[in-house]
């Protein structure tokens, strides 16, 4: 019995720490698909022309980690009721994982999406690229690191505990 | 209702479906102009749109985002008509736009501060171009090469539409060249307006390009080609014509105002069309006001 309890005690202690450490590996996710995206987008938009609900849509199944909010994007734009910044700020607010600012990052091209000449957009989606490209690798360095730090601390606390019960 | 009134979005959505079935079938244009009221202008009116009883009046904001939702949210695939002062809807439906020209290198590039859209409703009408061929027929003109003259909102385009129509539910190969894209009026990648079961369409070509490329790769029996502009579309139908392809174009003006047209006198002058009809808007548009049988035995006897 003593084991049993030694193995869910550590079990759900391992299991807390992947938990509390998920939003901080799932932001470096989303961030370095956003970066991915991106980059989509740019010749999508720039050399193909294509309609900005249609490029958002073929964006969606590239890179199924955006799917949900890329489609609610659509979505909204399809209704026609709400311009692109709009559609972008109520779709993000649904993904907890990402911080203040890489929402501001990525509202602020939402902004400007579809709203100029074609090499305005290319400018302005690659220097959004490159900067949300930039968090990500600062997200890759620190978020990771005191992700798997929370991990460590919570399944180590998990250990403890269970040498101290036994 | 027709899915294009539903192209703004609300409050004007709603203000436009709760007009009488009255209006809505007669109506023609939509006009949002910056800070007054939205005007309704049917075939022998114009009316105020309201919402509860209240002018609906668009602001400057409105109408940038009006113009965002019609163009997909994608102005950078518009930017050619946006120069030019018009987008094109799926379905051929055209949107006037007014605003202010922004210049580089002494060129107009696009227009910005946009304080006017005119949605203007593309419509398909059956048995003109019959009621026209008949016409033409009776006063001994049998050839199928023609100039249509009209003033705007005479009915130009939706008579080359149905005239392509008959053609190709003929047999006759046709190809379109629809710079604009109103006479076909596709949506992505699916076709609008019913053009017969032999006509190819070239959308978006420049109408020079366009008539030169359909008669080199495209082997039509007819070109059919929308408000022939600058000396190179004239040159373009005219070397159509010498390699025996059939044109049927247009171009704005009167028969009031006759050879007074650069253009009408070039094309008069060259004796490649076998009439210039000329298209009015009394007593609806379509209506034909006049029919110049083939130069040099043209109007008056007169050899041009």
């Amino acid at each position: 019995m003593k084991g049993i309890g030694a193995l869910l005690v550590l079990g759900s202690a391992v299991w807390l720490g992947r938990a509390l450490a998920k939003p901080l590996r799932r932001r470096v996710m989303l961030l370095e698909a956003w970066a991915n995206c991106i980059g989509f987008l740019i010749p999508a938009i720039v050399w193909q022309q294509t309609p900005l609900p249609t490029a958002l849509s073929d964006a969606a199944r590239a890179y199924p980690i955006l799917s949900k909010v890329l489609n609610s994007i659509t979505q909204q734009l399809a209704e026609r009721l709400i311009d692109v910044g709009t559609a972008f700020e109520r779709a993000l607010v649904e993904e907890s994982a990402l911080r203040p600012r890489d929402r501001q990052l990525l509202g602020d091209m939402a902004a400007k999406l579809g709203t100029s000449a074609t090499s305005y957009q290319s400018d302005m989606l690659r220097t959004t690229e490159a900067l949300v490209r930039q968090v990500a690798k600062e997200a890759r360095g620190e978020d990771l690191k005191q992700a798997r730090l929370v991990e460590s601390l919570i399944s180590l606390s998990g250990l403890a505990l269970v040498i101290l019960l036994l | 209702m027709e899915p294009w009134l539903f192209l703004p979005p609300t409050p004007w959505r709603e203000a436009i479906s709760a007009l009488g079935t009255g209006v809505l079938s007669r109506l023609e244009e939509i006009r949002f102009r910056v800070d007054v009221p939205v005007m309704l202008y049917t075939d022998r009116e114009s009316i105020q749109l309201t919402h509860e009883g209240v002018p609906v009046i668009a602001r400057g904001q409105d109408i940038r985002r009006i113009l965002a939702i019609l163009v997909d949210h994608s102005l950078y695939a518009r930017v050619e008509e946006l120069r030019q002062g018009y987008i094109t809807l799926p379905g051929g439906h055209r949107v006037g736009v007014a605003g202010r020209a922004v210049w580089q290198d002494g060129h107009i590039v696009t227009q910005t501060d946009i304080t006017g859209l005119n949605i203007r409703y593309a419509r398909d009408v059956n048995g003109g171009a019959k009621v026209l061929m008949e016409n033409l027929r009776r006063r001994g003109i049998a050839g199928n090469s023609w100039v249509i003259v009209a003033p705007p909102r005479a009915g130009k385009t939706t008579m080359l539409r149905d005239l392509t129509r008959w053609f190709s539910q003929a047999g006759w190969r046709v190809v379109v060249v629809d710079e604009r894209s109103e006479i076909a009026g596709p949506g992505t990648g699916h076709r609008g307006f019913d053009l017969g079961p032999h006509t190819d369409v070239l959308e978006g070509w420049s109408k020079s390009e366009g008539i030169l490329t359909a008669v080199r790769t495209l082997g039509p029996d007819m070109v059919v080609v929308d408000e022939l502009g600058p000396e190179a579309d004239l040159d373009a139908v005219i070397k159509a014509r010498h390699a025996g392809v059939e044109v049927i174009t247009t171009l704005h003006g009167s028969e009031q105002n006759g050879l007074a047209g650069a253009r009408l006198k070039r094309l008069w002058q060259s004796q490649i069309f076998d009439a210039v009809v000329f298209l009015g808007r009394s007593p609806g548009p379509g209506a034909v006001v006049g029919v110049w049988p083939p130069a040099p035995w043209g109007r008056d006897g007169i050899a041009l």
